[in-house]
């Protein structure tokens, strides 16, 4: 059974916060992920990636790293220890067993939101878990990349690449919500 | 280093000593906790606030009323024994200069005492190590027990403080006192100035250069009063701005009336100097 699981790229996540909700379902979804892990995210160079989590650079007290991960190859490691790290764009993905796509949606869904609020954005976010539950790689393949800009999405490249693993794919999302005003979402793709 | 007073371990913050006086004539409460019920309400309100510490007292610091060894026991020892059933987990401190309340207290319970007048008893010593309870050593400027200070003048009051204080804790552990349960306190007002209180202030860094947990009982107090010209109902904030400058520098215990603001300032203060994260991690993180 091959599996590919979604979450979101939010540094909170390297302090291990969030609301519950959120927090349960990750929990849930990364129970179901097999030993054998390549995280995709987006990251300045394509291929294969090793490093360290550095929090400094968000204001943790500590050595800087002297081989940080870029943000999302770093929240895959956090979450899922010993994966293998994989940064797209790129070409096609490596073969694996499983697959932890770290991405997330618009930054602009309410007025408190980082981007303060764009109303294109829930349209966007709702296509993007639309995509997700289909277990569609075309549709998720097909977001509009000048929008998703626009949006403050930063989570497109990885979106991409899992939009290229052949399907069909049974889709499932376990959480998809905005709490802070950025679109996360956690789902799971599986096939036999 | 982690505090441990008499068994109980505190967490390693600044930490809040909460001040419930069983007194009639306290300068900032004046009586209002003198009665039994008032003073167990007091202490339910500032354990529910979060105090590490509560410090029962039986005689008010200054001069004024003598009251006997009897009737400062009598005071304290049924608050004492009151307080230690209904919250057996809260470290319990006893705030006299007599050996014989300091006795009647810890066997009814306290955990800690807290002598802010130099031990002007030395038996004391040994009634704290025999019930291994933990011990504040005071700086008071080596004055009899209540006594205000009349132009006192030290060569160099922070050398004097730190000798003063470091002898004493050295003779505490000496004595038996366990090490881990032994801090040291500069005494405020007591026995000095304010210009020597706020000295004292600016160098804390250099009490807690000792190695010694340092506390500090700073509660609106008439140094805070002269900077700022104001009677105790005013002196919150300038107690709070005392409070922030002592803990940035490193000391550990705050003995106040106000527990919510001082628990606020302490936890701004260890955030800052990263002592404990943010209780919330949101802003430009997600």
């Amino acid at each position: 059974m091959t599996r590919v699981v979604f979450v979101p790229s939010a540094p909170l996540l390297l302090l291990d916060a969030g609301p519950p909700e959120l927090r349960a379902a990750l929990a849930s979804a990364l129970a179901r992920l097999p030993g054998e892990v390549v995280v995709v995210g987006a990251a300045p160079v394509p291929g294969w990636w090793t490093g360290s989590v550095d929090l400094t650079p968000y204001g943790v007290r500590g050595t800087p790293a002297t081989d940080p991960l870029p943000l999302a190859l770093a929240v895959g490691a956090h979450l899922v220890p010993g994966a293998r790290l994989w940064g797209v764009p790129s070409g096609p993905l490596p073969e694996s067993p499983s697959y932890l796509v770290v991405a997330d949606g618009t930054a602009k869904r309410t007025l408190k939101a980082p981007g303060h609020l764009d109303e294109r954005a829930d349209a966007f976010d709702a296509e993007v878990v639309a995509a997700l539950a289909a277990g569609d790689p075309h549709r998720l393949g097909s977001l509009d990349a000048e929008l998703a800009g626009e949006l403050w999405v930063e989570g497109l490249p990885a979106w991409q690449a899992a939009a290229g693993l052949p399907g069909p794919w049974r889709g499932e999302v376990l959480y998809a919500d905005a709490p802070y005003g950025v679109g996360y979402a956690v789902a799971i793709w599986q096939r036999d | 280093m982690t505090l441990r007073i008499r068994g109980k371990a505190l967490p390693d913050t600044s930490l809040v000593m909460a001040i419930v006086n069983r007194t009639p004539d306290s300068f900032y409460d004046k009586g209002a906790t003198y009665g039994l019920a008032e003073a167990l309400d007091r202490v339910d309100q500032v354990v529910a606030e979060g105090a590490h510490v509560v410090d029962i007292g039986g005689v008010k610091a200054a001069p004024g009323e003598e009251v006997p060894a009897e009737e400062e026991a009598r005071r304290v020892v049924e608050l004492v024994a009151a307080v230690r059933d209904r919250h057996p987990d809260v470290v319990l401190s006893v705030d006299t200069f007599r050996a014989s309340v300091a006795r009647a207290a810890l066997e009814a319970g306290a955990d800690l005492l807290n002598d802010a007048w130099e031990m002007p008893e030395p038996e004391t010593l040994e009634v704290v190590a025999e019930f291994g309870a933990g011990l504040v050593c005071t700086h008071a400027g080596h004055l009899p027990p209540r006594t205000r200070p009349h132009r006192v003048a030290y060569p160099d009051v922070v050398a004097d403080v730190v000798s003063t204080l470091t002898a004493m804790a050295d003779k505490a552990v000496a004595a038996g006192v366990p090490r881990e349960g032994v801090l040291i306190d500069p005494g405020h007002d007591f026995g000095k100035n304010s210009r020597q209180s706020l000295l004292l202030t600016d160098r804390t860094a250099d009490l807690v250069a000792t190695g010694w947990p340092v506390l500090m009982a700073l509660s609106r107090k008439d140094f805070v009063g002269e900077v700022l010209d104001l009677l105790p109902d005013d002196r919150l904030e300038g107690t709070l701005a005392a409070t922030a400058v002592c803990a940035f520098q490193g000391a550990r215990v705050f003995r106040a009336h106000d527990v919510t603001a001082t628990l606020r300032v302490l936890r701004t203060v260890d955030a800052i100097r990263g002592r404990v994260p943010p209780v919330v991690n949101v802003r430009g993180l997600a």
